[in-house]
């Protein structure tokens, strides 16, 4: 498991490098990627939050033996 | 998504109203969840990003529309079918490839799949359901995620 962080952290942030070197240095198709991640990354942040919170809201509430008698 | 965020609001406010110590413990829950899914989230978009600059809006949408409509839905079962992802990933990557006009069935193909199928998990599969019961399953659902497909192109006046 921490391996496999790493290897996350790695990549995460040779990707943030390479967004960032693109526009420092005005590389196109850079810049369009980075354009492309940060508009996923807005549209998603909107809804996720109200997501999780209603997660976490169904498992303090609902008991898990009634989803266990479910099943 | 004013309608979301007014039922999560409602509900976290009465949930504080009826008790204040399960809701801060919901969202502590919500939190820690949050935060363990988001590195896999990340590579999901930052992929996504790669892919779609790579193949542009015109490219995917010309493709399917002069695609037949069948090939797209068994490519896009086959692409779904390589390995397991949660709901969590495959919704939102759905949600994004809506938006650059994929058909509502290929979609469906896709997620179904996508939650349903998984070659690549298969190894881990085996430890817990046993050999034949992953292949079963595996066979099985790969046809209903197909019959959704159908279903879901019926009711959505993509097929007739």
């Amino acid at each position: 498991m921490k391996r496999n962080t790493k290897i996350k952290i790695a990549y995460i942030s040779g990707y943030a490098l390479f967004l960032i070197v693109s526009f420092i240095f005005g590389f196109n198709p850079g810049k369009e990627i980075g354009y492309n991640f940060i508009s996923f990354l807005v549209y998603m942040l909107k809804i996720l939050p109200c997501a999780f919170i209603l997660i976490g809201l169904f498992e303090v509430w609902v008991k898990k033996e009634v989803i266990e008698t479910f099943r | 998504m004013y309608y979301t965020y007014a039922i999560t609001g409602l509900t976290l406010i009465i949930s504080l109203i009826v008790n204040r110590e399960k809701t801060l413990k919901a969202v502590k829950i919500a939190i820690t969840k949050f935060t363990k899914i988001f590195p896999a989230f990340l590579t999901m978009l930052i992929f996504v990003s790669f892919i779609l600059f790579l193949f542009p809006d015109e490219v995917i949408s010309n493709y399917l529309k002069y695609s037949s409509k069948s090939i797209s839905v068994f490519l896009a079962s086959l692409f779904g079918s390589i390995t397991i992802m949660p709901g969590f990933i495959a919704f939102p990557l759905s949600g994004i490839l809506l938006t650059k006009g994929v058909p509502y069935m290929v979609l469906s193909a896709f997620t179904t799949t996508l939650m349903m199928v998984g070659v690549l998990t298969y190894p881990i599969e085996k430890v817990y359901f046993g050999t034949k019961v992953t292949i079963i399953r595996n066979i099985i659902s790969f046809f209903i995620a197909l019959s959704v497909a159908a279903m879901t192109g019926i009711f959505f006046g993509e097929i007739f």
